[in-house]
């Protein structure tokens, strides 16, 4: 071989390159040079610069500039332009094929994706020889048009004359496994510019004694699954030898193995064909996803695997082969029968690629695949066979009509188009054998790996690989659409699905999908389990008082055989007024075992409201007490637990409910001045515990029992602690009224999961902010977080995990949670998270459009958590409870929550406000509509109106009261003892106002009560109690605990007055502000008066005995 | 309440599992959802549901608990 400068045009690109790097070489005495290799920080300099140019001109026999180096001063950039050559003419340029077309477009939509990038790697125990590698590519790029191919706008190929492969050779001996991952994913993701060839570049990796790597990465322009096989081989033999021939009787075979090409026939009849295969067809796939839909498709994707044996396989295909169907077809007939079982779908569309490769094409690369949308009608009761049937006869007559482009198919089919969907098919199968790819050379094989370029084609979809080690299923899924978990449970329920099917090929396939894989089971059944399997468990503590598993299932069935006895059936609600407790636990449970469902009431709410609930929602009533039995004398039949537990009746087992079955109604503050009652159905409940991941609960697990039962938060802590097998702790009223108490529980009680509303985390973050420190899991919500009190409880000991939960009733405890990171409290904002599983949240503006980032509208809910509305009030639920246009399931609700939401990027929302006057006081959802009702019928009002404004301590609520006479003095006209009293009797505690009698209401220019100028009255009057204001001097006899007291009680009340008299709950004192009244006393005087003793009397002149007798030891 | 009253017109829509609810007309309706013959104003489709829905009970739960 002479080393005579020859001209680049006959000299390959590699010998080229060789060349230039022997005058590099020789230049700075180098040993080696790489493509990274800069000639000035390797030494050289101007003078240098210019020898060089010279050899390199006469190496080239261009006349290029001298500076030649300054403007490409490293050596692969400087050998990639002297290969280019110089002009020799423009491209060629063509109009794009149909199949080049396809991809072009997609490419428009998603510029600078890698979505339709085919990346392959092959691992190599030894090292690689990157000259060769590189002389062997650049060969490949010379003989294959293809590979000197790009596009331009508006939509033409050119093929440049000349192309060198970019291949970039990479150190990475002794690097982590991670920093290689991302190397190649960078790589492999990293968009081409479609306009310069070479579509396909290279990475070597040296990875030292872990041997190398070579990842190839070819846009699918230029590019399909037959060229890949030719590039494959046509690589391996130019590196071995050098040389290679253009075509063997592999790539022959190769190409035609593909039998999927059909000679073209008459165009009119084939597009008659398709019309006639898609008239009809559905527009959606029924996928169970679990992000919400954007309002585009996106590209964003990951795949999961599932690797089956040959003998797993051979079972599945078995029927199909007896059917003599090829094996791509019997991969279309799994697929198929796969997506019926997790969709339900029986009639869906799934797109398969189909070689439109003709004999001239066999030995070229290129990209020569169309896309065939296949439909599939499957009828009621079909078998798996019938499935495989349907398929031969549906790919035998698609492929016989193939001819026709996929975008002809979109544009005459597509009628109503949803663009939030892919036009046509939103699933695809792939089916492709390796067994005998990949690169065998200098004594080693390397198998082909297909890697991931974190994109979807499809919502989903399915690629199946035979290789040498099994049949590897890979799930490719739109990451728009799904969270990796439910990716995962996706795709393992169909592979379980179709391995069932195909095991009885004749048997029908399951009914419908979802409801008929997952058989329903309801949570009283899942407590009933856990007792079988572990009775001695403790279910329930009580103070000292513990109940097992046994115990409480035995205990339970009692109850629900004489519920039965007593003519309670399925579907019959009963009304449960006991306080929280082992009693309350077991009868909900028995409730639920005869088949009922439980209605929990609130007993500290005044009789009437509960005799108002019980008598609409209930058709009778478990009660622990005669004294209860008697208030619901004449409401409903009330049984006595006692009497219940002690009854002849053999037990029952737990009754079997479906998933619409209600579990149970809670009543919630209505806006008409009444309850309302939420009917709940148990596909709900266990939607929310055991199913959802924002806490797992297991048996180790002590879950305090801290919400009312009346309020949704105690179906979290019940049905979580009792279907996870760990142990409920109930506590007492007096530990949530203290948090020097609370924080003993959760020590002496060693809780470690627990919820808490927004206003009682703030108190025990106030007063004990290292409370937490041992919880695994800490829940909040029920109203907009403190972001304050959020950071000092980071700051102090937090839990492990701090979890936001936003949800109405209406949707069954939670809509979305959010676990709340020290991030996010230093970018100030908390979200309210993503829906839970098989759920879903909208951001809607007032025409039902969706609100993108950034943008603030109305939160709707749906998914299984929904209630099934309000009970008896049909007009209610349908203005709220309304059809769901984004569902991938038809038929579907949303519910409108009322709460306004700013939405923030990645699929998260900020809690903004309400929409109406609802207001969340101490966790407990308030219509202020229905306290102004209940302050409007107490004698001696004319009219008014209530307001509520946030305090420090959580919502305060105003009303605003003018009197029934003309002319008085408005307060003398007035009872307001009795106004308070009278509401005490009507109102549940917490919707207790604070008074403010004015003369008379306000109104603005258009009619309405005007709030602004009420407010600034009030601002004026020092938002006083109801009662008149009296002068009187905290210090008149300058007793130090009589100021103490007087000043704390005026600090928490806000308000400038006191006097002994004053009652603490008619001058807007609730049980929060009374706990941090006394948390407050504790520390000023280090005194620990107990809340219910306060309440017991609670005036100013109470209170400051109480405090008298702590001090001088004589509590009692 | 702040509906939006402003002389929209609705019509009374159900799905298949018999639960009643509004549908501003002129807007596609949601698969699985069927029109009845019944629209009007906001407050006059919710009066008509308060008169036809008599059952609340989904469907599919009337179906399952063995009536029809």
């Amino acid at each position: 071989m002479s080393e005579r400068p020859t001209p680049a045009g006959t000299r390959s690109v590699a010998e080229l390159r060789e060349a230039v790097a022997a005058i590099w070489r020789n230049a700075l005495g180098l040993d080696d040079v790489r493509d990274d290799c800069n000639f000035f920080d390797e030494g050289g300099d101007s003078v240098l610069s210019v020898e060089v140019a010279i050899s390199l001109r006469e190496l080239t026999g261009q006349e290029f500039e001298l500076d030649i180096l300054y403007e490409y001063p490293e050596f692969g950039a400087l050998s990639a332009a002297l290969s280019a050559g110089p002009d020799e003419g423009g491209p060629e340029t063509r109009e794009l094929t149909a199949a080049e077309e396809r991809l072009w477009t997609a490419e428009q939509l998603h510029p600078g994706s890698a979505v339709y990038h085919l990346a392959v790697r092959y691992r190599f125990p030894g090292g690689l020889d990157v000259i060769r590698l590189r002389a062997a590519l650049d060969t490949l790029a010379a003989r294959h048009e293809a590979l000197r191919r790009g596009f331009v706008k508006p939509a033409l190929s050119l093929t440049a004359r000349k192309a060198s492969v970019a291949c970039r050779w990479v150190d990475a001996r002794g690097v982590s496994d991670e920093s290689v991952r991302e190397l190649v994913d960078t790589e492999v993701r990293t968009p081409f510019d479609l306009g310069r060839p070479p579509l396909l570049r290279a990475l070597a990796v040296d990875r030292g004694d872990a041997g190398s790597e070579l990842v190839l990465t070819v846009h699918h322009l230029v590019c399909d699954g037959v060229s890949l096989d030719l590039l494959e081989t046509q690589l391996q033999q130019l590196y071995e030898d050098g040389s290679g021939s253009e075509g063997t009787e592999w790539e022959r075979e190769s190409a035609g193995r593909q039998a999927m090409s059909v000679r073209p026939r008459d165009a009119g009849a084939a597009l008659d064909h398709w019309r006639n295969m898609l008239a009809g067809c559905p527009g959606a796939l029924s996928l169970p996803h679990d992000l919400d839909r954007p309002a585009r498709p996106g590209v964003k994707g990951a795949a999961h695997r599932i690797l089956l044996t040959d003998e797993q396989v051979s079972t599945i295909l078995s029927s199909a082969e007896e059917e003599r169907l090829s094996p791509f077809m019997a991969w279309v007939a799994v697929y198929v029968t796969g997506l019926i079982a997790v969709t339900g779908d029986r009639d869906l569309v799934l797109a398969v690629p189909a070689s439109s490769r003709g004999p001239a094409q066999a030995g070229e690369v290129g990209m020569f695949v169309d896309t065939l949308p296949l439909r599939f009608t499957v009828r009621p009761g079909a078998t798996a066979r019938d499935v495989v049937r349907l398929v031969r006869r549906v790919v035998t007559g698609a492929l016989a009509h193939q001819q026709v482009p996929f975008q002809t198919l979109v544009e005459e089919v597509r009628s109503d188009a949803d663009r939030s969907r892919a036009p046509l098919a939103q699933t695809a199968l792939t089916y492709m054998d390796t067994t005998r790819c990949g690169l065998r050379w200098d004594g080693h094989s390397a198998e082909r790996e297909q890697i991931g370029t974190g994109t979807a084609k499809y919502e989903v979809l399915w690629l199946v690989t035979r290789t040498g080690r099994g049949t590897v299923c890979e799930l490719e899924y739109s990451t728009d659409l799904f969270t990796d978990e439910a990716a995962a449970a996706l795709h393992r329920r169909m592979v379980a699905a179709v391995g069932e099917a195909f095991a009885q090929p004749d048997a029908p396939l399951p009914e419908c999908g979802t409801d008929a894989l997952d058989v329903f089971v309801p949570i009283h059944e899942r407590v009933h389990r856990r007792a079988v399997e572990h009775p001695g468990a403790v279910a329930v503590r009580h103070g000292r008082t513990s109940l097992t598993y046994g115990e409480l299932d035995r205990r339970a069935s009692v109850v629900a055989a004489g519920l039965r006895t007593a003519g309670i059936a399925r579907g019959a609600v009963v009304a449960v007024p006991m306080e929280r407790g082992i009693a309350s636990v077991t009868t909900c449970l028995g409730i639920l075992y005869a088949g009922a469902a439980y209605l929990p009431v609130d007993i500290a709410q005044p009789a009437e409201r509960t005799r108002h609930i019980v008598r609409t929602a209930a058709t009778a009533a478990v009660v622990t007490d005669d004294a209860a039995a008697e208030l619901l004398a004449e409401v409903v039949p009330a049984h006595l637990l006692e009497k219940l537990l002690v009854t002849d009746e053999a037990p029952v087992a737990p009754a079997a409910v479906t998933g619409a079955d209600v579990a149970y109604v809670i009543c919630t503050s209505g806006s008409t001045g009444r309850p309302k009652a939420v009917v709940v159905p148990h596909r709900a409940v266990v939607r929310l515990v055991p199913d959802a991941d924002f806490v797992t609960f297991d048996p180790a697990d002590r879950v305090a029992h801290v919400s009312n039962p009346a309020f949704d938060a105690a179906t979290l802590e019940i049905w979580g602690a009792l279907a996870g097998g760990g142990t409920l702790v109930v506590a007492d009223r007096d530990v949530l009224l203290s948090p020097r108490r609370m924080r003993s529980f959760l020590t002496d009680e060693r809780i470690s999961v627990m919820f808490l509303t927004v206003t009682l985390l703030n108190q025990m973050v106030d007063f004990a902010p290292e409370a937490f420190r041992d919880l695994r899991v800490l829940l909040f919500g029920g109203e907009k977080h403190d972001a304050r009190r959020l950071g000092k409880l980071f700051a102090a000991a937090p839990p492990a995990a701090v979890v936001n939960g936003y949800g109405p009733t209406e949707n069954t405890t939670f809509s979305t949670t959010h676990r709340v990171t020290a991030e996010d409290l230093a970018e100030g904002v908390v979200p309210l998270g993503r829906p839970l599983p098989r759920s879903t949240a909208y951001v809607l503006d007032a025409s039902g459009q969706r609100v993108g980032a950034g943008g603030t509208g109305e939160l709707y809910v749906g998914g299984e958590g929904l209630a099934h509305g309000y009970l008896d009030a049909p007009a209610q639920t349908a203005a709220v409870f309304v059809p769901d246009p984004f569902a991938a399931r038809p038929g579907q609700r949303l519910y409108r929550t009322g709460d306004q939401v700013r939405v923030l990027p990645g699929e998260r929302y900020e809690y903004v406000g309400r929409l109406d006057d609802q207001v969340k006081v101490r966790g407990h959802r308030v219509e202020l509509a229905e306290i102004e009702a209940a302050v409007r019928r107490q004698n001696g009002v004319a009219d008014a109106v209530v307001h509520a404004r946030p305090t420090d301590d959580g919502m305060e609520i105003i009303a605003f009261v003018a009197p029934d006479t003309a002319g008085d003095e408005p307060e003398a006209a007035l009872d307001v003892t009795a106004l308070g009293d009278g509401l005490r009797s009507e109102l549940p505690q917490y919707m207790l106002p604070t008074v403010i009698v004015v003369d008379r209401i306000p109104v603005t220019a258009n009619g309405k009560a005007d709030r602004e100028a009420l407010l600034s009255a009030s601002a004026e009057a020092g938002a006083g109690g109801c009662a008149p204001a009296e002068s009187a001097d905290p210090s008149r006899d300058g007793d130090p605990v009589d100021s103490t007291v007087t000043a704390l009680w005026q600090e928490v009340l806000g308000t400038g007055s006191a006097r002994p008299a004053d009652n603490f709950l008619n001058a807007g004192g609730h049980s929060i502000k009374a706990m941090r009244l006394l948390a407050l006393l504790g520390e000023e005087l280090d005194v620990t008066v107990d809340l219910v003793d306060f309440f017991e009397n609670p005036t100013l002149r109470g209170l400051t005995t109480l405090v008298r007798q702590e001090l001088t030891g004589g509590g009692l | 309440m702040s509906e939006q009253t402003t002389g929209t017109r609705y019509s009374v829509v159900h799905n298949d599992e018999e639960q009643y609810s509004l549908w501003a007309e002129g807007r596609p309706l949601p698969a699985g959802w069927h029109r009845t013959d019944f629209s009007g104003g906001r407050e006059e489709c919710l009066a008509h549901i308060d008169a036809v829905w008599t059952d609340m009970r989904p469907r599919s739960l009337r179906v399952a608990m063995g009536e029809n």
